[in-house]
């Protein structure tokens, strides 16, 4: 069973402090280079040059920008942990099946548990070297 | 919400994931995946003059270069994409594609595109020189001018159509997924649109709208976004799948690995650029490219830093798990490969390096080292689970990562460095023929690197052909007599 993991204060701040260590050189450089551009596309020829790749990316940004506002607005950041712990529930309960439909003509072999189940019927096919089989 | 999902989840599991088509997906990408090596030998042994197939034209170094990097970023890549999406999106949905009869039509027809431009690549320029009928076709049936995407342009229009349908089948079980969406899915959902719109802005716009510098700028877009927008995505939400259940533990921070993710989307569209630094493309624009470079090392930063907080405590799996050791070493790749590319995007540096062989060291590094080693540790780790046969031989197994990762280390070493040296060679303004021999030593070198990396992908070919044998002779079981629901719990 996967134990659900509290989110620690510190990992808040790091995520924080690597957020703004991502963000603030990035808008600026991106802010500064935008009134540059500005001002290129208006006094210069080379300007002309420059819209294609920009428009491009300008494009590209504003999609992502209406997926980030609906991705907000549709509540996939709350409880922005959680989704980690489902995929490793549902990988589990697949395994469960599958460890299952193998095992379903030994029976021989006293199954406790679905854990074990899981780890007997799959275990065979997981590549490990001579010192790590236990 | 979850009980929901698995309720309506197909009850046998070979309806919820095709394991013949993951399967032929990845037999189809290790085909690709071997001609791609032969092909990057021919190459080697030509640059060391010992071309063994000098003077046959349609055997030429130029147009086997060109099958070298297609059959490896189409074939390979693709193909072993595709397959390992077909075990990863049912099974983080609990639903199926969207058609399995779809699935195998893209299947056949992207193998149709793959080899159709490598027939293109080798014969269609010859062909249509001699054959007086296709003299007067208004497309070449030989390779488009632009690298990487060298695909003919009569298949432009159905790769792309391809792409589309790859998106159509698996937005379906994505979109159907109900309450917040974990990382991979976002990485998917992200990785079919850029995709598509990767493919079509730099096959169509500098063949028919554009032309001269904004084509070159186009054209820069286009290679760069091809790594960090169709490759990139799909490899790091991949690994978000992969290395959690094999390590049996969530990532460290789900929250983390968002803001990587949304870090990419931002701020990697503009990198492609930095490809063409000193040349006529406007300085703002290069200066543009070289700062959100830098911003896409911080991202990078991040998942890193998630990735090995997450292997903390379970360090030892990287010696008793060899997918595990397989994701990990790509990663310290990735990881190397991205301050090497906060490095050459500095004009100063660029000075130096430019057009040598640092570059094709630092392609190798990113296409073998980082995303094809995440494939074949989802391969060791798939295979064996898709037919329900252990390896024939895990000696081989090891075998194949260690001639793999060794020969990598090798050659990308030893590629960086010569073209350092190449660099202070025509820095020096010595004569061109100077660095060519002063190059001898290490395209030597590549050669035997090359040599252990195609060794290790035979030892892998012939490990999975008898692993298949033995699979057939035990007879491989279906699986429609899965449990259902809870039978399996305690």
């Amino acid at each position: 069973m996967i134990a659900q993991q509290p989110v620690r204060r510190a990992n808040r701040l790091l995520m924080l402090l690597l957020a703004l260590a991502v963000l603030l050189p990035s808008l600026y450089g991106f802010g500064s280079k935008f009134v540059e551009f500005i001002a290129l596309y208006r006094g210069d020829v080379d300007g002309v040059f420059a819209i294609t790749p920009i428009v491009n990316y300008l494009l590209a940004s504003l999609g992502f920008l209406c997926l980030f506002g609906w991705a907000v607005w549709h509540g996939m950041f709350r409880d922005i942990e959680r989704p980690k712990q489902t995929m490793l529930e549902n990988e589990c309960w697949l395994d469960q099946r599958e460890a299952s439909a193998l095992a379903g003509d030994r029976e021989s072999r006293p199954w406790t548990s679905a854990a074990k189940l899981r780890d007997a019927a799959l275990e065979p096919y997981a590549i490990r070297s001579r010192h790590g089989r236990s | 919400m979850i009980d929901t999902q698995r309720a309506t989840t197909p009850v046998a599991d070979d309806l919820l994931v095709d394991r013949r088509l993951v399967a032929s997906y990845f037999v189809a990408a290790l085909v690709f995946m071997g001609i791609s090596l032969l092909a990057g030998m021919l190459m080697a042994l030509q640059l060391v003059h010992w071309n063994p197939l000098r003077g046959i034209e349609l055997l030429s170094p130029g147009r086997w270069r060109m099958i070298h990097t297609n059959a490896i970023a189409y074939g390979f890549l693709a193909n072993a994409f595709l397959g390992a999406l077909h075990w990863a999106v049912p099974r983080l949905t609990l639903r199926p594609v969207l058609s399995q009869s779809l699935s195998w039509f893209i299947f056949a027809a992207w193998q149709f595109v793959v080899l159709a431009t490598a027939l293109g690549i080798v014969v269609g320029p010859t062909l249509q020189a001699n054959v007086p009928a296709l003299q007067n076709l208004r497309w070449s049936l030989g390779a488009q001018g632009l690298e990487w995407g060298e695909t003919p342009t009569w298949i432009d229009p159905l790769a792309l159509a391809g792409l589309l349908l790859v998106a159509v089948n698996f937005m379906a079980p994505i979109m159907q997924a109900t309450g917040p969406l974990y990382v991979t899915l976002w990485y998917f959902l992200a990785a079919f649109v850029w995709t598509f719109l990767t493919y079509a802005m730099g096959n169509f716009l500098p063949q028919y709208a554009l032309a001269g510098t904004s084509a070159g700028a186009v054209g820069g877009l286009f290679i760069h976004d091809l790594v960090g927008l169709f490759v990139t995505p799909l490899g790091w939400g991949l690994m978000y799948y992969f290395v959690p259940i094999l390590l049996r533990k969530p990532m460290w921070s789900h929250a983390l690995s968002l803001v990587g993710f949304w870090g990419l989307a931002f701020f990697y569209p503009l990198n492609g650029i930095h490809h063409f630094l000193y040349t006529p493309i406007p300085m703002f624009l290069q200066h543009g490219a070289i700062i959100s470079t830098v911003a896409v090392e911080m991202v990078v930063l991040t998942v890193i830093i998630n990735f090995f907080a997450t292997l903390r405590g379970s360090g030892r799996e990287i010696v008793t798990n060899l997918p595990i050791r397989w994701f990990y070493t790509g990663m310290v790749y990735y990881a190397l490969t991205c301050l090497q590319c906060a490095m050459q995007t500095t004009l100063t540096f660029q000075a130096l390096i430019h057009f040598t062989d640092w570059v094709v060291g630092h392609a190798h590094l990113v296409m073998f080292g980082v995303f094809s080693m995440w494939l074949m540790g989802i391969m060791t780790y798939l295979f064996p689970r898709l037919w329900h046969t252990p390896w024939y031989s895990p000696a081989l197994c090891e075998w194949h990562y260690w001639l793999s990762a060794g020969g990598m280390l090798v050659m990308a070493t030893d590629l960086i460095l010569g073209g350092v040296f190449q660099g202070f060679y025509w820095a020096s303004l010595a004569p061109w023929e100077v660095s060519v021999d002063g190059s001898q030593p290490f395209w030597i070198v590549r050669v035997f690197a090359g040599l252990a990396i195609l060794g290790g992908q035979i030892c892998f070919f012939y490990n999975l052909y008898m692993t298949w044998r033995e699979s057939r002779a035990l007879g491989a079981r279906p699986l429609e007599a899965a449990a259902p629901l809870g039978t399996a719990a305690n």
